[in-house]
């Protein structure tokens, strides 16, 4: 266990804290760009859809950025600590990081008089957010390049800012126009995407190996 | 040397997984938008709808934009959106009394007198009824309403109704037959059909294109890093100057060829159709008007993630960049219009000739401003790359040796 520990402690320190003091720099900025007082359910959605999404997107694709160097790609392989657990366990301060910065917002706007069901909106919100968080994470496994996780991610979710008739139940920003009911598609995705992301680099390997 | 080191590029571009992505996006992206656009009718009298347009009536936009005013005054509610997403504003009991003092000295009536009214005004006219209008009082002149709604502005803040951007392109109103024969007609004979339709490509192309090639100038400043050539591109006789510009045209003009095709594709049938129709359609509108449109747009983000990348050697610019992006396209005040020195310009509808040409001026001024930022960006690249060259640091090479 001390094992993983120490690897996801070097993998904050050398990798992965300028994603984390971004996330904290959105938390911040929050005050000067979005409002958290008194919003309807519409505008709460909105902030979390528009705003907030972006957490998962920023947190979740650059969670193979070490391996992008091949040589220690092949060195962490030679070892014998299994790659997915590795995967996984760098997984963890993302999604807890996420979860507490969901939380901390709609917490926010409950207490600036927010009228908004707490519950579902953390639920939706959380499901959407993995959700585009695990397109970055998918495709920066598959591709090897953080670069192109970012892109896909990014694309996905301008393209749902300029109409999203294409893409059915795994269309963003639902929820602002009042469709609470499409949580489980993005759950679906998220939950697809991150596992057959952390099965395909394994396969990659192996047949690199 | 800068002819060998330009195609030496391209073919980088060429071995780049990322390019072809960006190729398959773009095309899937406008062929998408642009695929339910081919609705043209000349316009008929005895139409029941002509569509809807935003007024130029100056007494319609003050009548307007006051009575949204004091909605807002009696709630001590203002709406901003200073990056396109909501903001409550709340002002002070003396910011309130001023906004009042400003109402009063617009309408002539007392803040209680107009509350009053607007409260008739609603009952009368029931749920779905006529909106509020708030009348003006007698000989204010729209300069003096600008004014008073510069100082309702110093107070509520950015991104609020009372910008001129903001209600000179919010009072919409129907479209009467004469004015849209007259856009119909100035659609032919000015632009001959092309031009429109390329505008509406660029609207398109334009949110796409503010983002896309973020990627390409990221991935291709990384590259000799990544591939740990760094140095050896260091000791090669080409001076700086040489091989950032030819890196950077090589990467331009990849980019350019897919929008610039498929600007040509598209325009093909409605060329025909402005032929069958008796008009005479611009050829060279595919060129000419995403030249104008998109190419500063294309310079600007692809020279802005080469400075960015090459100052820090990170990817942070992708951050920076998707977000000015956004924020670019969520706090339009219209889709139509309002250029201002937004990085994307839109112009979301097919035709509007006269109100595009009465606009142009302004286009041309963001756009200019745009290619200037871009070649600022390139020389400032250059500085950085020979500032490297000769032994110094990126950014985040020196907060690496801060970590250690």
């Amino acid at each position: 266990m001390r094992n993983y520990a120490n690897l996801i402690n070097s993998f904050v320190r050398k990798q992965y804290y300028p994603h984390l003091l971004l996330v904290l720099l959105l938390a911040i900025l929050s005050g000067g760009f979005v409002s958290l007082k008194g919003l309807e359910s519409a505008q709460a959605a909105k902030v979390m859809e528009m705003y907030v999404a972006f957490i998962g997107l920023i947190l979740f694709t650059p969670l193979f950025m070490p391996e992008q160097d091949k040589a220690i790609w092949n060195l962490e392989r030679s070892k014998k600590t299994s790659m997915w657990k590795v995967y996984l366990f760098r997984m963890l301060p993302a999604a807890l990081v996420c979860l507490l910065v969901i939380w901390m917002f709609l917490y926010q706007m409950k207490r600036g008089g927010g009228i908004f069901d707490f519950h579902i909106l953390f639920r939706g919100s959380c499901c959407e957010i993995f959700f585009l968080g695990s397109i970055g994470f998918f495709v920066s496994a598959v591709t090897n390049q953080v670069i192109i996780g970012y892109m896909i991610a990014v694309i996905y979710y301008v393209v749902n800012i300029g109409g999203n008739n294409y893409l059915g139940k795994f269309a963003l920003f639902r929820m602002m126009k009042g469709d609470y009911g499409t949580w489980m598609y993005w759950l679906l995705g998220a939950v697809l995407l991150f596992a057959s992301g952390i099965v395909v680099r394994e396969k990659i390997a192996y047949h690199k190996g | 040397m800068f002819g060998t080191l330009f195609i030496k590029e391209c073919r980088q571009v060429l071995k780049s997984l990322v390019y072809y992505i960006y190729v398959v996006i773009f095309v899937l992206f406008i062929t998408s938008q642009m695929s339910g656009e081919d609705e043209l009718r000349e316009p008929q009298p005895g139409w029941s709808y002509y569509g809807m347009t935003v007024t130029q009536d100056t007494a319609l936009i003050m009548e307007g934009t006051l009575a949204n005013l004091i909605q807002e005054v009696g709630r001590n509610s203002f709406a901003t959106y200073p990056i396109g997403l909501y903001k409550e504003v709340n002002l002070t009991d003396g910011e309130i009394e001023q906004v009042k003092a400003i109402l009063e000295h617009c309408t002539g009536r007392s803040f209680e007198i107009l509350d009053e009214e607007m409260e008739q005004q609603f009952i009368q006219n029931g749920v779905g009824g006529a909106s509020y209008q708030a009348a003006v009082k007698e000989g204010l002149t729209y300069a003096e309403f600008e004014a008073a709604m510069e100082e309702v502005c110093d107070l509520v803040g950015r991104g609020s109704f009372y910008e001129k951007g903001s209600y000179e392109n919010r009072i919409r109103v129907p479209m009467t037959y004469e004015q849209a024969k007259e856009d119909f007609d100035a659609l032919s004979t000015i632009d001959g059909l092309t031009r429109a339709y390329m505008r509406l490509f660029c609207d398109y192309a334009g949110i796409i294109l503010s983002v896309l090639p973020i990627f390409i100038g990221v991935s291709r400043a990384l590259r000799d890093k990544r591939a740990k050539v760094q140095q050896v591109i260091f000791s090669k006789s080409a001076s700086g100057t040489q091989i950032i510009v030819s890196r950077y045209l090589a990467n331009l003009v990849m980019i350019s060829i897919p929008v610039f095709l498929t600007a040509l594709l598209i325009q093909q049938p409605f060329y025909y159709r402005a032929q069958t129709m008796g008009v005479q359609g611009d050829i060279w509108a595919f060129l000419t008007v995403p030249g104008i449109w998109l190419l500063p747009e294309i310079m600007t983000v692809l020279a802005v993630s080469f400075l960015i990348t090459e100052f820090t050697d990170t990817i942070w610019t992708i951050f920076l960049q998707v977000a000015w992006a956004i924020t670019s396209l969520i706090s339009a005040t219209t889709l139509v219009g309002d250029f201002g020195l937004k990085l994307v310009a839109r112009w979301n509808t097919l035709g509007r000739t006269l109100l595009y040409c009465s606009l142009e001026k302004e286009l041309f001024f963001n756009r200019g401003f745009y290619f200037l930022l871009a070649v600022v960006c390139v020389i400032l690249t250059v500085l950085v790359y020979e500032k490297k060259r000769r032994g110094g640091e990126s950014v985040h090479e020196k907060l690496r040796k801060f970590d250690k």
